[in-house]
């Protein structure tokens, strides 16, 4: 496969879990603006755009949102910089835009299917406009954002072929899902979080990984920062989970570059290595009854950003010898 | 004269009061000057025509233009676009497919398929000669100067061995029709386009008329992808499993989904000169494992653009060392570089004579007549008869830098005859043409527009053309100029047999 069609397909698949991630937390924060109390609304802006790796002091100067009269007024502006706003670059608009440009960019590689797919998504959210959708229900947009990308996916799953293409493609997603749930985790939890907060954001973040009905299952109903952690981090079948993400790595990984074992392999197999062996440390570490800790977070957070730079280093932008 | 050709008001064609009083055709301008694809005279469709008027009249006016909203929808949603030059609001625009099909039987279509293969067979002897022995030129039959001060003469391809002769592989011819018959207006030699739109239009086209198409059984064009990648890889210097690819100047490229689908068509490596590098003497591709040899290249990029060390030294599009790979053999490229010399607008006026020349047979189809500038007695025709004749920049292509004399100002013609005078050599004059006119459902209603056809030959170890081709169609009411860049659409061109409406 061409190397810029590899990079294509997995910055194609990175804009669009952005995408969904963002749809998901948007769309949780503006079902909570008709029963929030101002405080815990300006608390979950805060949140939201520090899981999204940005600085929420830049949108949301502390003290201000916390005033019934200007709670929807500026829910609305926050809502369109994250959904429409093109010069925002991490708006849902601007990300989806970039999926489709990666994705023309490799048009012959897809097919007419999973093209068509993606640009009907595309073209939905281009004629949308948030003052069509506001007064009503808009968190209705969120979920057919969410769900059109979903369905993306479904027909990516199902029609083709889980080569290289489709491997570049997970990488993508799961590289760009780590992230902005070790983003998300690092907002919320510990001691040094800025943004501490009480029980009810629990429940929030829970939803926007799609983790709270396991969470349920699990643990009850009481919220504890330990076993949030255990989950997200830890739990190796859960989706969001950055376990579940590492597995995901080294299978696709496994069929991009399928050199056996003992020969010398490429950078970003010892970076998955080193993840399984931080994970591995915390299993040992929870065997032995000690609670679990957010401060192993940090590395891990570091090894999938060192794995992205060395995925593009190995095999995309590698010096040329013929 | 206006009037309801179906017969609303003479009802001797049909001889049926359904259809032939349908309000569809209300509007439809017969005019004795134009050949009309579907009527032969006001009440009279042509014997093919019949199935599909039916078809059209029997939909009720607001189900036709929910079928054309259909096609349209499709077309938006695949994606099927091109791109327009300097229009920053929306670069991309999707490609207008009317609904009505145009029809064309099969004797008919037999007599283009003769002409074309004619042609490109004479038109790759030529290049061979030019750039080899030169016969043509020494015998006085082409001026020499014309030739080798053509702006797409390549004196690099001196010398250079050609697999197959196949200088042109690939030939997009322009086809119009007038009372006099089919003649070809211009051949399409570089890097011809519309092939993937005469693809989509088929596929929208066929899903929108499923029964009618079926009655009709149209010759299939869906084998292109197929059989250009025959004649691809007939062309590698390198053994019997090539690797192929086709080289794109890019997303922003107004053909790119046509470079993407025919890609995709043929299972081959869709590159930009950036994925492309020289090492020694090969071209190889950038892959996730490493380089990898390209034996093949489809390249869908100009001369000037694909080698900055041949050819545009500020060219960022093509790859350097590309050409010296070419020259000693090492690769195959369709089309040849240095092709736009045949299909230059000058050059074009020689093609009977090139014809007669190699072939020794009289040209299949006619040639439009044709001035040139460079020569006196072709420049003060020109210049007298600016207001009835179309001039065109020979290098010129998309209907770029050209004057329609009938259609323009008298400001418009002084100015054009300035730059005329400034460089008569670029220039040549046509008359203007009746170009035939066929039905187009425009408004809900089915109204008269001018056409062209573009059929595809490709060239290899033998010459094959798809039968159909892309219909282009002059949208806006009155104009000639067909091009997509200039407000043109397309249609759904069938090539139906002769047997089956003989006697209706």
């Amino acid at each position: 496969m061409l190397a810029r069609v590899a990079d294509s397909l997995y910055w194609m698949n990175r804009y669009l879990e952005r995408t969904e991630f963002s749809a998901r937390l948007v769309s949780l924060q503006v079902q909570r603006l008709p029963v929030g109390s101002a405080a815990e609304i300006a608390k979950g802006w805060q949140l939201l755009f520090a899981g999204l790796g940005a600085d929420p002091s830049e949108f949301v100067p502390p003290g201000s949102l916390e005033d019934d009269d200007y709670l929807f007024a500026d829910g609305y502006t926050l809502t369109d910089l994250l959904t429409f706003e093109t010069g925002n670059p991490a708006s849902m608009l601007n990300c989806m835009t970039a999926a489709r440009e990666n994705a023309r960019e490799v048009r012959s590689s897809i097919g007419p299917r999973i093209w068509s797919s993606l640009n009907r998504e595309y073209l939905a959210l281009r004629r949308t406009r948030l003052v069509d959708v506001w007064k009503r229900e808009p968190e209705l947009l969120y979920r057919d954002i969410a769900e059109g990308i979903e369905r993306f996916h479904g027909v990516c799953d199902t029609s083709m072929r889980h080569g290289e293409e489709w491997c570049f493609m997970q990488l993508g997603k799961y590289v760009e899902r780590a992230q902005l749930v070790g983003s998300l985790l690092a907002a919320h939890c510990g001691e040094g979080s800025a943004y501490a907060h009480g029980d009810a954001e629990w429940p929030v973040l829970l939803r926007s990984c799609n983790a709270f009905e396991a969470y349920g299952h699990e643990y009850g109903g009481a919220f504890e920062e330990g076993n949030v952690l255990q989950l997200l981090v830890h739990e190796p079948e859960l989706p969001f989970s950055l376990r579940f993400c590492l597995e995901r790595l080294h299978s696709g990984l496994s069929v991009i570059d399928p050199a056996p074992p003992g020969e010398s392999r490429p950078p970003p197999f010892a970076i998955l290595h080193r993840l399984d062996d931080l994970f591995d440390r915390y299993a040992e570490s929870s065997a032995d009854n000690e609670p679990p800790d957010s401060r192993s977070l940090g590395p891990i957070r570091l090894q999938f950003r060192e794995f992205h730079d060395a995925l593009e280093r190995s095999y995309v932008y590698y010096p040329v010898n013929a | 004269m206006h009037a309801d050709p179906t017969g609303a008001t003479n009802d001797a064609g049909l001889g049926q009061p359904g259809p032939a009083s349908s309000p569809l055709f209300g509007g439809y301008e017969f005019e004795e000057r134009y050949h009309d694809e579907m009527f032969a005279a006001p009440g009279q469709p042509r014997p093919q025509c019949h199935a599909l008027i039916g078809a059209l009249t029997e939909l009720p006016a607001d189900e036709l233009g929910s079928l054309q909203q259909r096609v349209n929808r499709a077309l938006l949603h695949e994606g099927i676009t091109f791109t327009v030059y300097g229009d920053e609001e929306s670069i991309e625009r999707v490609f207008p497919v009317d609904c009505v099909p145009r029809l064309l039987l099969a004797s008919e279509w037999e007599h283009i398929e003769r002409g074309l293969v004619q042609r490109v067979r004479a038109l790759n002897l030529f290049l061979a000669d030019v750039y080899g022995r030169a016969s043509i030129l020494r015998d006085g039959v082409v001026p020499e100067d014309l030739v080798r001060g053509c702006p797409n003469y390549r004196p690099e391809m001196e010398g250079v061995k050609v697999p197959l002769d196949a200088y042109v592989s690939v030939c997009g011819s322009d086809i119009v029709r007038t009372h006099d018959g089919f003649m070809v207006l211009e051949d399409n030699l570089r890097v011809p386009s519309g092939v993937s739109y005469m693809l989509a239009c088929r596929q929208a086209i066929r899903r929108a008329w499923p029964r009618v198409f079926r009655g009709y059984r149209v010759r299939p064009v869906e084998q292109y992808g197929a059989e250009l990648l025959r004649v691809l890889q007939s062309l590698s210097p390198n053994g019997e499993s090539p690797s192929i690819a086709l080289l794109t100047p890019g997303i922003f490229n107004s053909a790119y989904y046509e470079h993407a689908f025919l890609a995709s068509e043929m299972g081959i490596e869709l590159v930009r000169g950036d994925d492309l590098t020289v090492e020694g003497d090969r071209l190889y591709m950038r892959t996730t494992r490493g380089l990898r040899p390209v034996d093949v290249l489809y390249r869908r990029l100009d001369d000037d653009f694909i080698d900055p060390e041949a050819f545009r030294r500020d060219s960022v599009l093509g790859v350097p060392g590309l050409f010296e790979v070419y020259r000693k053999g090492n690769l195959a490229m369709a089309n040849a570089p240095g092709t736009g010399v045949a299909d230059d607008k000058a050059v074009y006026a020689y093609v009977p004579r090139i014809i007669r020349y190699y072939l020794d047979e009289e040209p299949v189809l006619l040639n439009v007549e044709t001035h040139l500038c460079r020569e006196p007695e072709g420049l003060a025709y020109t210049l007298e008869n600016l207001d009835e004749v179309v001039v065109k920049a020979v290098g010129e292509s998309g209907g770029y830098d050209m004057l329609v004399g009938v259609h323009a100002s008298r400001a418009e013609r002084k100015a054009f005859a300035e730059r005329i005078r400034a460089n008569p050599a670029n220039y040549i004059a046509q008359p203007t043409l009746d170009l035939s006119r066929a039905p187009c459902l425009v408004d809900g209603r089915v109204e008269s527009r001018h056409v062209d056809l573009r059929p595809f030959v490709l060239h290899g170890a033998e010459t094959r053309v798809v039968p159909g081709g892309l219909c282009r169609v002059a949208l806006r009411k009155g104009s000639l100029v067909v091009n997509s860049s200039q407000g043109g659409g397309a249609k759904d061109a069938w090539i139906v047999e002769d047997r089956e409406w003989a006697g209706r």
